[in-house]
């Protein structure tokens, strides 16, 4: 038995939130505030997405004397589901194939 | 720094503190994150939304196939501890019944009381054969092996500790000499004693089945969970021979 991943809407968001910026590293705070999810959404979607490894994680390496800040980067598993969800997700809401039909880009 | 700044960060701490293993840095994460938020509220809704880490626990997560050695040992050892610690339970509960039995005056009481006996040897039958399996096949394979596993072979390890997850998932034999112990007792003071049970011990009775449910859903979750870690370092290991 294998545990699957959840496709609901929010984790939808939090993938087209990574496509934004494909090969930035990005912090929690700043896709809880650009998707409007609370922390206690946003981070077991995230937790669901490392433990299928879509997701890597690090540390900011610390230059400012503050502490370092954890960081968040879909891996190439994770872009391809993504591109395929969000690309779902886009059809069911406007009710045409999203990019023309072209799934996986 | 203001109050509700400091309502925020120590709920966050505590979360950091409070939170599964597997957890921790994703707790640690929040917490980071609750610091630099510049508005305190904001903060303090961050810290309160990070509790939810709590609700889930999990063991630290494998990081490579070189840590399976460690946590195969550990899975051993645990389930050796554990059933030892548990195995007196149905002893002493099959014990009662036993008694019970000879001394019952209906029928039906007596009944009663040999389905709890019959749970009784379910459990212990079930322990016995577990503590068995660990103790004198699995342990003596462990030990003449075990340095290989650590040194040449830890794909042959993390397969072997796949095993030993899947055939773990088995507690449902245990929990069904429960459901035997309480139709055991019920019918005994039912029918032998013409004890009526009330509304408070059939709540408790459903609560507690509840709650053996929901930890025997917890811990197939756990080693789902471990079994996909698993899967995924030996795919990893898999693409990295290929290269």
């Amino acid at each position: 038995m294998s545990m699957k991943m959840r496709r609901s809407p929010q984790t939808a968001l939090v993938l087209a939130e990574f496509l934004s910026d494909e090969q930035e590293w990005r912090y929690g705070y700043d896709i809880s505030r650009n998707t409007g999810l609370k922390s206690g959404t946003l981070y077991p979607i995230l937790m669901r997405l490392a433990e299928h490894r879509m997701l890597k994680t690090s540390w900011e390496t610390a230059e400012t004397g503050l502490p370092p800040r954890h960081m968040y980067k879909l891996t190439k598993d994770g872009l391809r589901y993504a591109r395929e969800m969000v690309s779902v997700a886009r059809e069911l809401a406007t009710g045409e194939p999203a990019f023309d039909g072209v799934v996986g880009l | 720094m203001t109050l509700v700044r400091r309502l925020a960060l120590g709920i966050s701490a505590r979360v950091v503190r409070w939170a599964s293993p597997g957890y921790k840095e994703w707790a640690e994460g929040l917490e980071r994150e609750a610091r630099v938020i510049e508005s305190d509220w904001a903060a303090l809704r961050w810290a309160l939304g990070s509790t939810r880490v709590l609700l889930d626990c999990r063991a630290a997560p494998l990081r490579s196939l070189d840590e399976v050695p460690a946590a195969v040992q550990k899975l051993v050892d645990g389930a050796m501890v554990f059933g030892t610690l548990i195995l007196f339970r149905p002893v002493i509960d099959g014990l009662w019944f036993l008694r019970w039995f000879f001394v019952a005056n209906s029928t039906l009481g007596r009944a009663g009381c040999a389905i709890g006996v019959l749970g009784s040897v379910i459990a212990v039958t079930y322990l016995l054969m577990e503590w068995r399996r660990l103790s004198l096949i699995e342990r003596r394979r462990l030990n003449e092996t075990y340095k290989d596993y650590i040194y040449n072979d830890v794909v042959a390890c993390a397969h072997f500790y796949k095993e030993q997850l899947k055939s773990c998932h088995k507690l449902w034999i245990y929990s069904s000499s429960f459901l035997c112990w309480m139709l055991g007792k019920w019918m005994y003071d039912h029918y032998d004693h013409y004890l009526h049970v009330d509304m408070f011990t059939w709540v408790l009775f459903s609560a507690f089945i509840l709650f053996i449910l929901l930890v025997m859903l917890l811990v197939k979750q756990q080693k789902l969970r471990r079994i996909e870690e698993i899967d995924a370092l030996l795919a990893e290991r898999e693409c990295g021979a290929e290269l």
